[in-house]
């Protein structure tokens, strides 16, 4: 019998007993009083289980941005930047919510379900992540279901602003590849080696992307992907390893059969380093993707660093992206060019930063990134803005910038 | 009389870096620990686990707006609260763990700790009460 149980019959007892009914009421009253009881401390218990066993978080972010481009293209339109951003502010480019449920359904067994609204996409809701996990071992464990495809060192939390100290991850290595979620499953092993803590994660999974960066919106239809990451991490310091493959088709016999990709061999890889002692915060990171057939090979990289005074932290990073392929693209007849100069990427850029802890949990960060290098080895491109088939004649000024304005917050 | 002074402002001086109590790492008086290293707190505290070898634990936290929580996290684990803040949004939102259970402050930490055996949280050395099993004391 609880403390609480036997101060609260005792209570009982000094209430009744005033009242000339002790004796008649003592064994009935005090047996339908400990029966309410009972139902009582059962309810009590069920209600704290149901508060142990589900638990919700979420984040937030409200972001405006634009760019210095005021240029139309071929089609009379404003350039883009990520075929999106203008050079009016946008209030809903970067904003977007975040819901996550985590239920305990038995002690190896969990279920997490994270709903994303994405002011770009209208606020529409999608599942982000929708698994369940199973500890196979305390250390390993199994899920299946959607989840975001762990291709690069910050890709699985691109959409929580607070888990990072940009406005917006670094775009020439992180809005390479256009899909951010696969349906399937994974095996992560949480282990050490001396005084190192690893996390090694596999997977396999299979997925069609939409893409509209051709003249007409196509499917790819990706198989057979796997991967393997290993996260390893020494103190104030984290490394990233990680390497995808797949096979890529897209039916394209409609606007000539040379150009359809069959099945085309696929990969994604990237090794980062991270270093966090609470003041200094350096990052770098190298990422690649190879596709056979005209698709052109994409790199991208960045380095950043930051130092914290107090709440404030200003941050400065240099990011990088390139292609190859272009000659191999250009034997393949004129639609494979075509297509290839459609897809190509090369700039490099600076972005100056500084975030603000407004609180646990909230952050105000505001940015500006200036681009450069467009440019060079038989590659000709707009960067990230509106590509050559939009805007033939390229960007008409030397400093093209972009500005970012977010507040990130994570409860 | 003015040594005396001179010791008296010394002591004052003084005062407040005794007033800081050093932070101690409890358990329920029920539970099977008998000790923790360093090492097991940053498998409690920053990688959520609910084990310590075979032993099921449950790490207990206070509010982020604690003084005493900051300390902790310095002298626990070497990171900073923002730094814990940050870390947590990236294991939470991919699904890797969830941070240790908050309480609402020392007292309810002390009463969890009593009642629930498997619960492990930390306290200042002077508000240890004489029933909870203390397993280390940090520097």
């Amino acid at each position: 019998m609880t403390t609480t149980r036997k101060v609260v019959m005792a209570a009982a007892v000094l209430l009744l007993a005033p009242l000339g009914r002790a004796e008649q009421t003592s064994a009935t009253s005090l047996q339908s009083l400990e029966h309410r009881l009972d139902d009582l401390q059962q309810q009590l218990e069920q209600r704290h289980d149901w508060s142990d066993r589900i638990s919700v978080n979420g984040f937030i972010t409200y972001g405006m941005t634009r760019h210095n481009v005021h240029q139309n293209d071929v089609n009379g339109n404003p350039v883009t930047y990520l075929d999106r951003t203008t050079d009016q502010v946008s209030h809903n480019e970067l904003s977007r919510a975040g819901l996550q449920f985590n239920a305990t359904i038995n002690d190896r067994t969990k279920a997490v379900v994270q709903l994303l609204a994405r002011g770009r996409d209208d606020y529409s809701v999608k599942a982000q992540w929708a698994y369940l996990d199973y500890a196979l071992t305390p250390s390993l464990h199994v899920r299946g279901g959607r989840m975001v495809l762990p291709f690069f060192m910050h890709s699985q939390y691109d959409n929580v602003g607070y888990a990072y100290h940009w406005a917006a991850l670094p775009d020439q290595t992180y809005d390479v590849v256009p899909f951010d979620t696969m349906d399937g499953m994974d095996l992560t092993w949480n282990f050490s080696t001396g005084p190192i803590a690893q996390r090694l994660n596999v997977y396999g999974a299979a997925m069609n992307v939409p893409s509209y960066s051709l003249p007409v919106p196509v499917t790819y239809k990706v198989s057979q992907m796997g991967g393997i990451n290993l996260t390893s991490t020494w103190q104030d310091l984290s490394t990233w390893l990680s390497y995808s493959q797949a096979d890529v088709s897209l039916d394209l016999d409609a606007i000539d059969p040379s150009v359809t990709l069959d099945k085309a061999g696929t990969s994604i890889s990237s090794v980062g380093v991270q270093y966090d002692n609470g003041s200094l915060v350096m990052m770098a990171e190298r990422t690649q993707l190879d596709m056979d057939g005209w698709f052109p090979t994409k790199w991208g990289g960045y380095v950043s660093v930051g130092y914290r005074f107090g709440k404030w932290m200003p941050h400065v990073t240099w990011g990088e992206a390139n292609s190859r392929g272009v000659n191999e693209a250009a034997q393949g007849g004129p639609y494979a060019q075509s297509f290839a100069a459609a897809n190509m990427v090369r700039s490099k850029s600076w972005t100056f930063g500084v975030r603000h802890e407004l609180a646990p949990g909230v952050d105000v960060k505001a940015e500006v990134q200036r681009y450069y290098d467009f440019n060079g080895d038989g590659i000709r491109t707009n960067g990230l803005f509106s590509n050559v088939l939009r805007l033939p004649g390229g960007i008409n000024r030397d400093d093209p910038m972009v500005y970012r304005l977010t507040v990130d917050a994570a409860f | 009389m003015r040594i005396c002074k001179f010791l008296m402002v010394l002591m004052a001086l003084a005062l407040p870096w005794n007033a800081i109590a050093a932070i101690v790492i409890v358990t329920s008086p029920h539970s099977a620990l008998s000790q923790v290293k360093q090492s097991q707190l940053r498998q409690l505290y920053l990688r959520g686990s609910q084990h310590l070898g075979e032993q099921k634990v449950l790490a207990l936290d206070l509010p982020d707006n604690s003084a005493l929580r900051d300390r902790f996290y310095q002298q626990a684990v070497g990171k900073s609260a923002s730094q814990v803040k940050t870390f947590w949004a990236r294991m939470i939102f991919t699904g890797r763990g969830v941070p240790p259970r908050q309480v609402g402050g020392v007292s309810d930490m002390i009463n969890t700790l009593r009642h629930q055996p498997d619960t492990l949280g930390y306290l200042p050395e002077g508000k240890v009460p004489s029933d909870l099993k203390v397993l280390m004391r940090l520097k």
